[in-house]
């Protein structure tokens, strides 16, 4: 696939047809598109990505285009990941090619601030904290103390207590740890809707 | 087999939790690696594993409950660039996070702890919210608490919001947790194409390979409808009583019983009375504001010697001021004061009331800090 010499940028209708190529429910599209982000965001993490979303886009970028010409996809997992190897081993061939820069350059920009930000801007993260407990309270009481069971901060081995609460459970430890990841990132993808919302609405819920 | 691009490929392995950590610590070499990838991206439920793998690994590392084995070489891999020391922090503050929630919604078991010796910063003050007190400090606080007997009279019991539980479809196809760990900054790229995301008004769909809990009521996904504003789930019916005419502010006064009426919202003062920096939240460092509110009359006990003159500092947990008052005076011995603080000043979070003396020499110094939190109803 010829790409290089033409200028192409994203648009909606490029973005349209990759969502299409995923799935003809528009929706479940959506989710395949989030999924995949995710999955890409792990493999240039794990890959050693310094800007892992910078990647997945440039990523997506690529499918789209090349959706854009013409290529069928038949599988988009392993058409994603097949264009991801390519990214990064482009970007590795780069970054190989520049100067070996300080630990502290490794870091992006958006990256290398965050940590003064989250000092200098302490609203934000009582926000966070706004959301994350508006989110907790819209789980089943249940579901509620389980993740305050086995995310809490308490005395003892938490290894431990995790154990005793998969027997109380009556479930098994990586049934139990399954369950705690995925309400997690769902607890996390809440948060993150309700903190942009609340930026949008000017801070104040 | 990076030239097709893997298009139509469908590998898939067993999955190995030896293999998977050593993949989360960087170890395969390339084929491995690869394999292990084509199988989490061909197969969601791999995937799933592999993410709760990771997770439980940060969150033990977060712990110190590793061995050293381990958290070595969790070091050495999570260290060496920004997004994988970011997992780590996230770790660590979901943990502070979770925790701090929880205790807000327990009940304070225990007269409130004493001051925390320094300003920690947000999160590692998130963690001291829980600090048990040493015995010795309850004693004197018990004394203090006891010279305001009315204030132990009032109940403190925490308030669970309502739930919305909703049953989720299951699928093996379908992504069930398309979000990043974090929750802290949306990435550009998904507030862009926020309009984009279906997943927002689709249930969640459940994980096949956790059946044994599947009979558990689950989450509601929290996105699927638009979030509500915010509540520190303090229920106004415990909230602490209003007293009738305020001292003048910058006059202090001796802490009497205040004329207890019954709680109605929307009275034009409210009063907290302060005796400790316990950070959990509880009916007695309260302050609930209602609509017609105008002032909220801020008690504080403290101990020691007397001082000439008194100022109160009410602050954000940041640090901002966002009310002050100096040259306060107490009359004889005692060891309270109080102020009225306009309850225009005060949204809805938390806020540190710092009480500091001046000698007469003209030196300051803080006598003690006191954790503040304001509901608006």
């Amino acid at each position: 696939m010829a790409m290089s010499g033409i200028t192409w940028t994203v648009t909606p209708e490029a973005f349209d047809s990759l969502l299409l190529s995923f799935d003809s429910d528009r929706e479940h599209a959506g989710r395949v598109y989030e999924n995949l982000r995710r999955k890409l965001l792990e493999f240039f993490e794990a890959r050693g990505s310094c800007t892992p979303e910078d990647h997945a886009d440039e990523t997506f970028d690529r499918v789209m285009r090349r959706i854009a010409h013409g290529e069928k996809i038949e599988n988009a997992s392993s058409y994603c990941y097949g264009v991801a190897r390519f990214v990064w081993m482009e970007a590795s061939r780069n970054r190989a090619k520049e100067p070996v820069p300080l630990d502290e350059d490794l870091l992006p920009k958006a990256l290398a601030g965050v940590e003064p930000q989250l000092e200098a801007s302490r609203e934000s993260i009582e926000r966070q904290l706004d959301c994350l407990e508006m989110c907790l309270s819209r789980l089943a009481d249940e579901t509620r103390q389980f993740i305050f069971d086995y995310y809490g901060e308490e005395n003892g081995i938490k290894i431990e207590q995790r154990k005793l609460l998969a027997a109380r459970l009556n479930t098994t430890l990586n049934a139990l740890r399954l369950r705690a990841s995925r309400l997690r990132r769902e607890l996390a993808r809440c948060t993150q809707t309700c903190v942009a919302r609340s930026v949008e609405s000017g801070g104040e819920e | 087999m990076i030239g097709t691009n893997g298009n139509g490929r469908s590998t898939s392995i067993p999955f190995d939790e030896d293999m998977c950590e050593r993949y989360i610590f960087g170890e395969l070499d390339e084929a491995q690696q690869e394999l292990f990838e084509t199988a989490y991206f061909n197969d969601d439920s791999f995937f799933n594993r592999y993410l709760a793998v990771k997770d439980e690994l940060l969150d033990l590392y977060s712990r110190n409950e590793l061995d050293t084995e381990k958290r070595v070489r969790i070091e050495s891999h999570f260290g060496s660039t920004g997004p994988r020391r970011q997992r780590l922090a996230e770790s660590n503050d979901f943990i502070s996070a979770v925790t701090t929630i929880a205790g807000r919604r327990a009940p304070s078991p225990t007269p409130d702890p004493e001051i925390e010796p320094r300003r920690a910063t947000f999160f590692e003050s998130l963690k001291g919210y829980f600090s048990m007190p040493a015995l010795a400090t309850v004693a004197v606080l018990l004394v203090l608490v006891a010279a305001g007997l009315w204030i132990v009279s009032r109940p403190e019991s925490p308030q669970l919001i309502a739930d919305d539980p909703a049953p989720q479809p299951a699928s093996n196809t379908a992504p069930s947790n398309p979000d990043v760990v974090s929750g802290i900054v949306p990435s550009e790229r998904n507030t862009k194409t926020a309009d984009k995301r279906p997943d927002e008004l689709t249930p969640q769909t459940k994980d096949p390979d956790a059946p044994a809990v599947a009979s558990q009521p689950e989450a509601a996904d929290p996105s699927t409808t638009t979030p509500p504003v915010p509540s520190r789930s303090i229920d106004p019916a415990v909230a602490p009583p209003a007293v009738a005419p305020t001292p003048e502010q910058r006059v202090a006064e001796v802490v009497k019983p205040p004329e207890v009426k019954s709680e109605t919202t929307g009275v034009r003062t409210e009063t907290v009375t302060l005796s400790s920096a316990s950070r959990s939240v509880t009916g007695r460092n309260t302050a609930s504001i209602g609509t017609a509110t105008q002032n909220v009359v801020i008690r504080m006990l403290f101990g020691g010697d007397a001082y000439e003159s008194y100022s109160v500092r009410v602050t954000t947990l940041g640090g901002g001021t966002v009310w002050r008052a100096s040259n306060l005076t107490i009359a004889g011995s005692a060891r309270s004061l109080a102020v009225t603080v306009p309850a225009g000043s005060l949204t809805r979070k938390d806020y540190i009331v710092v009480l500091e003396g001046r000698s007469k020499d003209g030196r300051s110094e803080t006598i003690r800090e006191y954790y503040l939190h304001v509901d608006r109803h």
